[in-house]
């Protein structure tokens, strides 16, 4: 049983602090977004000497949500203004195109989307296509996460958000793979500019690769559109 | 200015001004003060604001990473005798690094000091075993309590009355500033091994057990002991005049404090090296952030821990010792529950906890949340101590039922909301109250001519007490109104079939 839907429909990720979460709320809350999550995360450190004396990690949250592609305009020009996201330190938003979902999902989305029409009609133009941003991702053992962001700044990356988490065990890929034994997991997320994304990865590879003592892996994947930058 | 030095003097500052602000209040409309000892609480306050950062500071990056780190390591641990020995040993070593168990030995002279800290050592090594087995086995916490609380409350109507109070006051004490951190964090690196639904909320209910340790300890060494009347405790109010006094007064002060924080840290930071030498955990730029870490706590503790008691301590006996001296003394009432709301938040192990309790709730139980529901707990707790001290009424009184109630809640109330609840009752009472609300009370019991054995102590047990009311109670509130949305969802929506079809969205190629 296939259905063809003629709506896309996007995932966005907002990256902010706990201070601004609540305007975040406020702002999702205005356009009635019925699909919201959050979970922890924290800010890479600026530098080794301020990450070694404490000072350099601040912690973040990430909002994850979906809805109508058309939304993603007006939403981001409204996290743009009210958070303030052109400001320094305030948070990033991009989102990836959805495609496929449960039907429940896509009646609420769309259901959404009609009810935000009035907002939708001032077209803004985010630019879908050209890809100019990509979501790269490194995963390391835990505790390393400042070195990948020194590499990464050293190739022109900008910032970066740092989930904490787990692997879930897979002798596989210890064995065969090569892959560390530590479990306990850093996962580094950078938005670059495309252009920026191979050096940027190169030089992750290069001093927190898997013949590092970091253990890391990379990989990037594409990203519709950015704010936040 | 650095974000992260920003949030972190936003946080002491609005942890330390408010309690400051109402003491200056009260020292201008009911008890004057002598300016000598008002710029001695203020330079007290401003040592507060300091050691409070960089004690946060340095739980944040040197406390909470050891602990988690241990938490991992053990429940990895196949052979149950390690870790119990492992617990064990943490439990025993960590009490004795407690600032805050020197105070409460000096404060039972009756006992011999070194037998009393080895008693509550072994005490808490015992429960933190037993609490580190409950984690692995998924035992649940709200049994082990009832057993627990049931056997202290039996224990407590066989004890001498004039022990009572200390015991329970024991309990809150011992769980300070040192131990938190510490085994909060043990517990999240426990609990982030196992992945069923509730290795969330097991990760709380280390402190909790942990403190009932010391009551039972000091319960089973009052059977042996015959208490004696306190001498020690009378705060000298250091006659101070000039500035110079002032500096002087902290300076002789001071060197007291390096040690004794020096003592407390050296064989935590010495479990450290070892566990980095025999497991290789941390790489080298972590091993120094560990470092630099623990010279923050040490520099937070001593500026903290001098603060409090030369600026805070006779501040609050004095104030305790005029305003019981007024005609209208139950004013003391609505004093101490102004004075309870605001001072939790200036104990330093509470933002951690606070913390840690929104990070492993995913926000849902909010910092905002914690802050006004220990406030609240703990402004009762003070009104009852202060209402007790004018009153005699024994704390037995106070102290049974209120543990039925919450050992009741508990049967009631998400898993989650136990282990908080039971946790922040330990960290409520911390240096703060032991510095400041018991020499308020023995303030105000010395002006009535009291017995300080039964009326003053026992303040600490309170606030270690209505803690654990309060956040199950908000853990009520919080799971009627969840239920109540589930019915309003379950009857109004009628969900259609084709709800779980999957649509594909891609284009075709």
């Amino acid at each position: 049983m296939e259905n063809k839907q003629t709506k896309s429909f996007s995932l966005m990720f907002l990256i902010t602090t706990p201070k601004l979460e609540e305007k975040a709320e406020h702002i999702f809350k205005e356009f009635q977004i019925p699909l919201l999550y959050r979970f922890n995360a924290e800010g890479t450190a600026s530098s080794e000497i301020m990450d070694m004396l404490g000072l350099g990690s601040i912690d973040k949250c990430i909002f994850l949500s979906m809805f109508a592609t058309e939304l993603t305009g007006p939403v981001f020009e409204k996290l743009k203004d009210d958070m303030p996201l052109y400001t320094v330190n305030s948070g990033i938003a991009f989102t990836i195109q959805l495609n496929g979902a449960n039907n429940l999902t896509l009646k609420m989305l769309t259901k959404n989307a009609e009810d935000n029409e009035s907002k939708t009609e001032r077209k803004v133009d985010y630019d879908m296509t050209e890809h100019k941003h990509v979501l790269i991702t490194a995963v390391v053992d835990r505790g390393f996460s400042g070195d990948v962001m020194e590499a990464a700044k050293g190739a022109g990356a900008k910032g970066g958000t740092v989930i904490l988490s787990r692997r879930i065990e897979n002798d596989e890929a210890v064995g065969f793979w090569g892959l560390s034994v530590q479990e306990e997991k850093e996962i580094v997320m950078i938005i670059a500019k495309s252009e920026d994304k191979l050096p940027i990865m190169q030089s992750i590879s290069d001093k927190c690769g898997m013949h590092s003592e970091a253990k890391g892996l990379v990989m990037s994947s594409p990203i519709d559109a950015v704010v936040g930058m | 200015m650095n974000p992260k030095l920003r949030e972190k003097t936003m946080e002491s500052l609005s942890a330390v001004l408010p309690i400051t602000t109402i003491v200056l209040l009260i020292s201008i409309f009911l008890v004057p003060l002598e300016l000598g000892s008002i710029t001695l609480f203020t330079v007290g306050a401003v040592m507060l604001i300091f050691g409070m950062g960089f004690f946060q500071l340095g739980a944040e990056i040197a406390m909470t990473p050891i602990g988690e780190g241990l938490g991992v390591q053990i429940s990895k641990t196949k052979k149950l005798f390690m870790v119990l020995l492992i617990g064990f040993i943490m439990g025993a070593i960590i009490t004795i690094s407690e600032p805050d168990l020197q105070v409460l030995a000096e404060q039972v002279p009756s006992v011999p000091n070194l037998i009393l800290i080895l008693t509550v050592a072994v005490g808490v090594g015992i429960f933190l075993a037993v609490a580190i087995i409950r984690i692995k086995y998924k035992i649940s916490l709200s049994v082990i309590l009832i057993i627990l609380y049931t056997l202290l409350l039996i224990g407590s109507f066989f004890v001498p009355k004039d022990f009572l109070a200390v015991a329970f006051d024991s309990g809150g004490v011992t769980t300070g500033p040192m131990t938190v951190p510490f085994i909060m964090a043990l517990g999240v690196g426990l609990a982030s091994m196992r992945n069923d639904k509730d290795a969330a909320s097991d990760s709380f209910g280390l402190v909790a057990l942990s403190s009932i340790g010391p009551i039972l300890a000091v319960l089973i060494l009052g059977c042996f002991f015959n208490p004696a009347d306190i001498d020690g405790v009378i705060i000298n109010i250091e006659n101070v005049v000039t500035t110079r006094d002032v500096a002087y007064v902290f300076a002789k002060n001071i060197p007291h404090y390096l040690e004794e924080v020096f003592i407390s840290l050296f064989p935590i930071a010495l479990v450290f090296i070892i566990f980095q030498i025999s497991t290789h955990r941390y790489h080298k730029r972590q091993v120094l952030r560990i470092s630099f870490g623990l010279v923050y706590t040490y520099i937070g503790l001593v500026l903290f821990l001098c603060g409090v008691n030369v600026g805070f301590a006779p501040v609050g006996s004095f104030i305790g010792e005029k305003v019981a001296g007024l005609n209208y003394n139950w004013i003391l009432i609505p004093i101490g529950m102004l004075i309870g709301y605001f001072i939790v938040k200036a104990e330093p192990a509470i933002q951690i906890l606070n913390h840690q309790v929104e990070t492993v709730t995913e926000g849902a139980v909010s910092v905002k949340m914690m802050d006004r529901c220990m406030s609240l707990g703990v402004a009762i707790s003070v009104g009852l101590a202060m209402l007790r001290v004018l009153v005699g009424i024994s704390i037995i009184w106070i102290i049974v039922p209120g543990y039925i109630i919450a050992l009741l809640l508990s049967l009631f109330v998400p898993k989650i909301f136990v282990g908080i609840a039971f946790d922040s009752g330990g960290v409520a009472s911390g240096p703060m109250t032991s510095t400041f609300l018991l020499p308020l009370s023995i303030g105000v019991c010395k002006a009535l001519g009291g017995n300080l054995m039964t009326d003053a102590f026992g303040v600490v047990a309170l606030v270690a007490l209505t803690p654990l009311i309060a956040i199950q109670l908000m853990g009520l509130v919080y799971q009627i109104k969840t239920r109540k949305q589930e019915k309003i969802l379950i009857e109004t929506t009628v969900l259609p079939d084709d709800s779980d079809i999957i649509v594909d969205l891609e284009e075709d190629v």
